[in-house]
């Protein structure tokens, strides 16, 4: 039951390539099956470290983050990215293997492989989406994406998986007996195109292709790989006082306020005694050391020595009362991070400081002074900078 | 012979039991959600025609451009390059396409540079470098195949 076509529509039509077009002997299961599991690995790593990072941003009532172990983020956060990266090969290279299967005749036989076929249009163009907004937000090419990133990126994320879902359970039990069996020897080299590369070669280069990237980028959060550090869009060294910076003053719009005399902090709230502090009085009192990365959700991370005033001190100055959630505010003017929580775990917890010192220096107008929030596993959006309140019993506010 | 070709031909897909179905209700389920949410988000943040035009755009430019050129680049190499040479050249090209593809927003300083500390390195030299090593890589290991080409018939 063919459509009717005009014939010369009809003519190019007949002669569209099928499956036997393709002369490279790569385009063949055991490659695809193979390829097809690494991504499946990559692809949930980026995924349940994606969902990790949404709940640091956006708390949820039925699951406190803990604040230990205190890099946590940074590993979590760092596998997110570097596996995103490393995963642009995999994806590439499997898309070229099956891509005889777009042209595959009859293109629909029946009403299983209707849907099969259908699913993969969210499947190829979400993962193709997400790898591609993912490299080029923290190439900070912002002009490309006519949406907000995060957003896009997570919803992306989630339709992807669905396709997920739909494709693994079309192909498990083809990849599984492919797998299983002792298959066929691997295409040699030969054929009619003799020289080329076999299986073997083809997926020794892929997956290099993917740890040459992984190695050449991974050096923004590894210091291992400092000297391999080519192409990942932060120079750890590269930053005010050596550490590297997200936000500056100049771009929050703050450097005007950040000596203005008049500058208190308060604490306020839920609490028996309000407080109101100026610098002089903060650093008069006594401060806490604590070694803490900033970690970054584009991936990047780096540890330095914070030096500062323990909330969990001002809290019992205050009064508060032990369970109490925080809200840190900032009086940075623009944009969507001058606001973040304190869980009751965080807020007690003896590492979260309100720094004044960063390495033995008081701190630059770039890293949030005269205060700013810095505390263990937590996002670097979320160590709120330029910190001038402290609201206790007051939740964050929702970010798009 | 080669490997199992992709698929089992006529009557594939016809295997798919009612398992592949559940699992046709909990994906599109999970698609929907993301569709959903995505919806549900302020108009700014989502813009939400200009993301499925990149979401589907993506699938269609994969499918149609950077595919078919991969493999016109792949047919012109087993034509002119010598069968001595194809397996280190394929190889070269395999990589030095995705290093290129990943580091090009990079070397062409497509990022917004309204942060003096970020983008600080030097990604078209640093592309370079990696690209002159590949490409040595590929020369050795065609160096190396002349050689055992040619004391192979002296052996014999």
């Amino acid at each position: 039951m063919r459509p009717q076509l005009p014939p010369r529509l009809a003519r190019l039509a007949d002669r569209r390539p099928d499956q036997d077009s393709f002369s490279s002997r790569l385009h063949e299961q055991r490659t695809a099956a193979i390829l097809g599991m690494a991504l499946g690995v990559t692809f949930s790593i980026c995924f349940l470290t994606g969902l990790i990072s949404f709940l640091h941003q956006n708390p949820v009532s039925w699951f406190t983050i803990p604040p230990r172990p205190a890099g946590l983020y940074r590993v979590t956060q760092g596998l997110h990215v570097t596996t995103g990266i490393a995963s642009i090969p995999l994806l590439l290279a499997k898309l070229w293997v099956v891509y005889p299967q777009f042209w595959t005749r009859p293109a629909v036989r029946d009403a299983a492989h209707l849907v099969e076929r259908i699913s993969l249009l969210p499947l190829v163009g979400g993962s193709v989406f997400l790898l591609f907004t993912g490299v080029i937000n923290i190439a900070r090419w912002y002009s490309a994406m006519p949406f907000f990133f995060p957003v896009a990126h997570r919803w992306a994320a989630w339709m992807t998986m669905g396709a997920l879902v739909v494709h693994v359970a079309a192909k498990w039990a083809t990849t599984r007996q492919t797998l299983l069996r002792r298959g066929p020897a691997p295409p040699a080299e030969a054929g009619p195109a003799p020289g080329g590369l076999g299986r073997r070669g083809f997926l020794a280069t892929v997956f290099g292709s993917s740890a040459l990237l992984a190695a050449t980028t991974a050096g923004q959060t590894l210091p291992v790989l400092r000297r391999l550090n080519l192409l990942s869009p932060r120079d750890l060294d590269v930053g005010t006082q050596g550490l590297p910076i997200n936000r500056t003053a100049a771009e929050a719009g703050v450097v005007d306020l950040i000596d203005d005399p008049g500058y208190r902090l308060s604490v306020e709230g839920e609490v028996t005694r309000s407080l109101s502090l100026t610098v002089g009085e903060l650093r008069s009192r006594e401060l806490s050391e604590a070694e803490l990365p900033i970690a970054c959700v584009e991936g990047w991370s780096a540890s330095a020595r914070w030096r500062g005033i323990r909330v969990r001190d001002l809290l019992d100055e205050a009064g508060a009362s032990k369970d109490a959630v925080v809200r840190i505010e900032s009086f940075e003017p623009r944009g969507l991070y001058g606001i973040s929580e304190l869980n009751r775990l965080q807020a007690r917890d003896p590492d979260t400081l309100l720094a004044l010192e960063v390495n033995g220096e008081a701190l630059d107008a770039d890293h949030g002074a005269p205060l700013r929030l810095i505390a263990p596993n937590r996002a670097g959006v979320e160590q709120t900078k330029w910190v001038n309140r402290l609201v206790v019993g007051e939740r964050g506010v929702p970010r798009p | 012979m080669s490997g199992e070709p992709l698929s089992t031909g006529e009557g594939a897909g016809t295997h798919l039991g009612r398992g592949f179905w559940v699992a046709v209700v909990v994906g599109w389920g999970v698609m929907a959600f993301g569709v959903w949410n995505l919806l549900g988000e302020p108009d700014w943040a989502a813009e939400p025609s200009g993301f499925f035009r990149l979401y589907v755009g993506s699938a269609i430019v994969n499918d149609l451009v950077l595919l078919p050129l991969v493999l016109a680049v792949g047919i012109a190499v087993s034509r002119w390059v010598p069968a001595l040479a194809r397996a280190p050249v394929q190889a070269g090209l395999v990589v030095s396409g995705m290093v290129t593809l990943y580091a090009w927003p990079y070397v062409r300083g497509y990022g917004s540079m309204s942060n003096p500390f970020v983008l600080s390195l030097d990604y078209g030299r640093n592309l370079a470098l990696i690209l002159g090593a590949t490409w040595s890589v590929v020369a050795v290991a065609v160096a190396w195949r002349l050689v055992r080409n040619r004391s192979r018939p002296q052996e014999g």
